[in-house]
């Protein structure tokens, strides 16, 4: 298994870990599973029928991204059916439909910088190779920083959006010749991250507030 | 979203009709137990559709296990989780089975001609030109 092959598992590995957090455990462990075999499966069979590596990484990385709206949209069947949410990701999952799709969308950007990132670097693109690894690099660090972002915004609502503004403005810059696609999305995930940390701040100060005789929301 | 997601999977599906890539998962798993495999996984299905239909990629993963699962939630298909014994032996991890039941036979039994072309158009789609 070669480097970019262990990479497009790892991304698979974290997007499918990403699109299932909040759900049931069990729902959360079998997708995963199911996944994880298909990986070992299709990662055999390639080597059993003679496929170059790339080959085999670039079939993963294709079936990853067609795939991922289909991931989202049974994540939400699936939470539409448990109505059960983690702490994490109580404020963003309230049933308000616009809440949800910035929530996705946002999800989408960062997976698309990983990805895009991943596909420059292991050499998609025509150009010298310690230049395409650095860009791929760069594109794939601004989409970490969005999910970091995400993840720590809960606990510290300032450095959260702070992260996630970084990764969507650094990554749209970085994508600028793709159209005004990622500058348009990153500015929608900018404000969703700002509207997301000022609700888990008012959220903690609510929390760690004096008692005012009012029931918590 | 998901209201919005739920509603369109409503608006776009007619009451017992199957989708494009469940008509191609039903026919693959049939096609499979004609040649003795009565139970298949996710990658075998995937890859039994690219040969079949001669599409270019195996069935995205998103896609295939979200049809797979609704389809099982449907009662079209039956799986269970092999033996962790048995994967732990071959050391790979474990996969889950999938079986055509008897009211997924009938449900493709159901299905005109027009819409089985729809399917092998659907992942003929990414067969190269």
């Amino acid at each position: 298994m070669n480097v970019g092959s262990r990479s497009a598992r790892g991304l698979i590995r974290s997007w499918t870990n990403l699109y299932t957090t909040g759900l049931p455990k069990q729902l959360q462990t079998e997708r995963l599973n199911e996944v994880e075999s298909d990986l070992w499966d299709q990662q055999l069979d390639d080597s059993l029928n003679g496929l170059a590596p790339e080959a085999t990484t670039s079939e993963m990385l294709g079936r990853l991204v067609a795939g991922m709206l289909a991931d989202l949209a049974w994540r939400f069947e699936q939470q539409h059916q448990s109505r059960r949410s983690s702490n994490m990701l109580a404020v963003i999952q309230q049933n308000t439909w616009k809440r949800n799709g910035l929530w996705a969308l946002s999800l989408v950007l960062a997976a698309f910088f990983l990805v895009t990132g991943v596909a420059m670097a292991i050499g998609m693109e025509e150009s010298s190779l310690a230049g395409k690894i650095a860009y791929g690099s760069g594109v794939f660090a601004f989409g970490v920083l969005i999910l970091v972002g995400f993840a720590v915004t809960a606990r510290r609502p300032v450095t959260g959006a702070v992260l996630l503004a970084v990764g969507a403005v650094g990554g749209a810059v970085m994508m600028w010749w793709f159209l005004l696609i990622p500058p348009v999305v990153a500015l929608v995930v900018i404000a969703f991250g700002i509207h997301r940390a000022r609700g888990f701040r008012k959220q903690a100060r609510s929390d760690t507030g004096p008692p005012t005789g009012t029931a918590a929301a | 979203m998901d209201r919005y997601l739920l509603i369109m999977r409503d608006v776009r599906r007619k009451k017992g009709t199957l989708l494009p890539i469940e008509v191609s998962i039903l026919i693959a798993g049939l096609e499979l137990r004609a040649r003795g495999s009565k139970q298949f996984h996710g990658f075998r299905v995937a890859k039994e559709i690219k040969g079949r239909d001669e599409a270019k990629r195996l069935t995205a993963y998103g896609t295939l296990y979200r049809a797979l699962d609704r389809m099982a939630k449907a009662g079209l298909l039956a799986s269970e989780w092999e033996d962790p014994l048995l994967a732990a032996h071959d050391g790979r991890p474990r996969r889950r089975h999938y079986e055509v039941t008897a009211a997924g036979e009938a449900a493709l039994a159901q299905v005109p001609e027009d819409t089985r072309q729809a399917a092998l158009d659907f992942t003929k789609g990414l067969a190269p030109s």
